[in-house]
Order: C-alpha cells, then structure tokens, then sequence
C-alpha cells in the first residue's frame, strides 16, 4: 500500500512538472490570436487533467498519513502544501478554460469575437501556466521533506 | 448551428470560471471568519473542505451558466469581453487568495 502510494506520488510529482511545460507551449503559442493550436493545448490540458486526477486520488491518503505530521513538524510546509491545493484549483479550471475557448474559436465567425475568444484562451493558459510553475515548486518542496 | 453553439461557449467558459472564484471566495471567507482548528491538532476529519468547496462551486456554476447564456444571445460582443475581464479578475482572486489566505 505504502509502495503503490510512494509510486503514485513520484509519477504525480513528475507529471506535474511535465504539465508545467506542456502549458508553456499553448500560452507562447496562443499569443498569435488567429494560431490554431489543438496538439499543443489539448496535450497540455489533458496531461493537467491527469495529473490532477492523480492528486485527486493520493489527498485522502496524504490527509490521513502524512498532513498532520507535516503541521507538527514543519508548519510552515503544512501551509505551502495548503497553498498548493488552492492553486492547484487554478491550474485545472483555467486550462480547461483556455481548452474550451480554443476549441470554440472556430464558432465564431467575425474578427471581433473570434479576437475576443482567442484571448480567453491565451490569457487563461498564461495564467494556468503560472500557477502550474508555482503549485509544481511548492510540490518538490514538501515531497522532499516528507514522503508516504 | 455554429450562431447557436456561440452563446454556449460563452455559458461553458463563464460556468469554469465561476468555479475557481466561488472556491476562492468560501475559503478567503472561512480563513477571515471561521474559527478554524489547528491543523497539527487534527488526526482525522471526514468532511474534505477542498472538495466542498469544489461541489459548492459546481453548483453556483451550474447557476451562473444559464445567466451567461441569455447575456451572450443578446450580446455576444459584450459577453465575451466580461469573459475576458473575468478571466484576470478570478486570476488574481485565486492567486491573492491562494498565497495569502491558505
């Protein structure tokens, strides 16, 4: 069980990082508001939604095992993790807005709107990209200390 | 077709990013307000405050989805710039709340 746990915990932590990379692409890419760019951003996001998953699934344990002993011991870690829970949040719901609008592009059909839908998207990768980098930091930190 | 899946883009984005904003509005809220325990204290809590937070989201999203609708039929030009704004505003609320009220 410990194993399994310490596995998944090392595949989330390197996904993440991955993530972190994969949504560097569509937030470059999309600056250009007339670039189609559907490998690159559903790559990205479906790696986000992934890691996420996997996240998902290892908290209960890290609740249960871990997050008490993080906070009597290095409180301060306790609260980054904390931060990255919340960040985390971001991270998906703004790359799966950037999806959405991406994808939607093609639905609309004068400049205006179709400009305005493009930003959606770029803007919600460039934000999804920074919280990425931020939430996969504060990850290392607090697997490097404390592990399943 | 394509004229009328244009609004429900529109209700699908304003529906995700209700989401992020009501998730960091309860927790600012609870972290401002509530008398929280300390976490090194806690051994074990049934009730996961982060998926709570996420379902109550869900749900005032689900809300919010059919207001962003009609306002994207009558006005898409509009919408879509609210959307944009938006965008950045639930940015900077999940982020200040996420580094300064975790």
């Amino acid at each position: 069980m410990i194993l399994t746990l310490r596995l998944l915990e090392r595949i989330h932590g390197h996904l993440g990082w991955l993530a972190v990379a994969a949504l560097l692409h569509p937030a470059i890419l999309l600056r250009d508001p007339r670039r189609r760019a559907l490998l690159s951003t559903s790559l990205a996001t479906g790696l986000v939604v992934a890691v996420a998953v996997l996240g998902v699934a290892i908290y209960p344990d890290y609740r249960a095992r871990l997050k008490q002993r993080i906070f009597l011991e290095a409180p301060t870690l306790g609260w980054m993790f904390e931060r990255k829970e919340h960040l985390a949040v971001g991270v998906v719901a703004f790359a799966l807005v950037g999806f959405a609008a991406h994808l939607g592009v093609t639905l609309f059909t004068d400049d205006a709107t179709r400009r305005a839908v493009a930003r959606i998207s770029h803007r919600a990768y460039v934000i999804s990209f920074v919280m990425a980098l931020v939430v996969a930091t504060i990850g290392v930190a607090v697997a490097s200390y404390k592990s399943f | 077709m394509r004229r009328q899946l244009a609004p429900l883009l529109a209700a699908l984005v304003g529906a995700l990013l209700v989401v992020p904003a009501a998730y960091a509005v309860l927790r600012a809220y609870d972290a401002l307000f509530t008398a929280e325990a300390n976490p090194a204290t806690i051994v074990s809590q049934v009730r996961v405050a982060m998926f709570w937070r996420l379902a109550v989201g869900a749900y005032l999203a689900g809300m919010a989805a059919p207001l962003v609708y009609v306002a994207a039929t009558r006005d898409l030009a509009r919408t879509l710039k609210a959307l944009n704004v938006a965008v950045l505003v639930v940015g900077a609320l999940l982020f200040v709340q996420g580094t300064l009220l975790p």
